[in-house]
């Protein structure tokens, strides 16, 4: 996941802020794996995380002027990402499609009897992930697979660091007592 | 049961679901409470098998063509939007247009006779404004003796010429900002 900096970012970024589409093309193209798994990780629904990154995407190319250099990259646009998809879940309800055929279709580079556990444990864990508040799920998902901390969540999601804590130890809980007991033998079985 | 006087549950799953480092007596606490506590040990097992899902970060990523779709989604955006631009800057020309005629004619159903008196006074002032003109360029023809009646055709032809001008102007920076905001994005869009 590229949330390092990259040498040529700068010089894209530059230049799109010019208006040179296929600069900012580049950056889609770089960063549209993260953009979509933020997404479908808070959406749950693959069609829904494709518009999400899509729409996300063209919001950060129309705010481009606004992006501080000072600041990472990747977390300005996941935090343009995740506030939309909180966005779309409060605005309307969003369908659920089974998870096993967004998780196989999706860039898990392994072999197929692991990307079948996987797919399995995922899914599982992405339907506990859609009993949490849309702010929660935004903030599991930037901190597990985003690393990011409280402070740059809570900067992301207009929060304090409290209260992202707080919101934090609750998915936790729900996530916790979600995964059963079954669960935990049939992945450690596994 | 000795532990129960020191700590509770609530206690312990918070220590479970925060995962930051405890101090020695915390963790002796709460292993004790843990060795005797079934349902504890439960929801600690369920919580490490639920973060141990997380911390695989398992990524979905979209369908190939991602970045093209996007530039395509680029153009129906900026299509719309120059759509929009236009219609609304039509509406308020309608709507300016409407709102001026609308107070023309309340203003002279309301008080005819006042509305009739203001006309005619500008009518006047405005007779008083061509007067001054006419005297200006005879004044100017006067001058300029030698040249007689040419004189005063050439004063004429120079007004109207620095009337030609601004007027000219004044549409070449209208036209020049119309460009700027419709015509020319769209010409980048096409």
């Amino acid at each position: 996941m590229p949330t390092t900096h990259n040498p040529e970012e700068a010089v894209w970024i530059a230049r799109a802020q010019d208006g040179d589409d296929m600069a900012f093309a580049n950056l889609v193209d770089a960063y549209q794996a993260p953009i979509f798994n933020l997404c479908y990780r808070i959406l749950g629904d693959t069609a829904a995380a494709e518009d999400a990154a899509q729409e996300s995407f063209l919001k950060a190319y129309r705010h481009l002027r606004r992006y501080d250099p000072k600041r990472k990259f990747a977390n300005w646009i996941l935090t343009i990402a995740s506030n939309h998809c909180v966005d779309m879940l409060r605005r309307r309800r969003i369908p659920t499609q089974p998870l096993e055929t967004a998780a196989l279709q999706g860039a898990l580079m392994q072999a197929p009897e692991a990307v079948v556990i996987d797919a399995e444990t995922s899914g599982r864990l992405q339907s506990l992930i859609e009993d949490l508040d849309p702010v929660d799920r935004a903030a599991i998902v930037l901190h597990y697979w985003y690393d990011m901390s409280l402070g740059e969540i809570g900067s992301s999601l207009r929060l304090t660091q409290s209260a992202v804590k707080s919101r934090m130890f609750r998915a936790r809980r729900t996530l916790a007592q979600g995964w059963t007991t079954d669960d935990v033998e049939e992945q450690s079985g596994s | 049961m000795m532990w129960r006087n020191k700590v509770d549950h609530e206690q312990v799953k918070s220590w479970i679901l925060d995962g930051e480092a405890a101090d020695a007596e915390t963790s002796r606490l709460a292993a004790e409470h843990l060795a005797d506590c079934g349902e504890c040990r439960a929801f600690s097992e369920q919580w490490a098998a639920a973060r141990q899902a997380l911390e695989t970060k398992m990524v979905v990523g979209p369908e190939a063509g991602f970045r093209d779709r996007w530039l395509e989604r680029l153009v129906v955006a900026r299509r719309l939007r120059h759509r929009r631009q236009t219609a609304l800057a039509l509406s308020l020309s309608a709507l300016g247009a409407i709102s001026t005629f609308a107070a023309m004619v309340w203003w002279v159903l309301d008080a005819p006779a006042r509305a009739l008196g203001i006309i005619l006074s500008q009518l006047a002032v405005l007779d008083v404004q061509v007067q001054f003109v006419l005297d200006s360029i005879r004044i100017v023809a006067d001058i300029l003796p030698p040249l007689g009646n040419l004189g005063l055709i050439w004063a004429g032809v120079a007004l109207a010429l620095g009337l030609i001008t601004l007027y000219t102007g004044f549409s070449a920076l209208w036209t020049a900002s119309f460009y700027r905001t419709v015509l020319q994005t769209r010409t980048k869009e096409n």
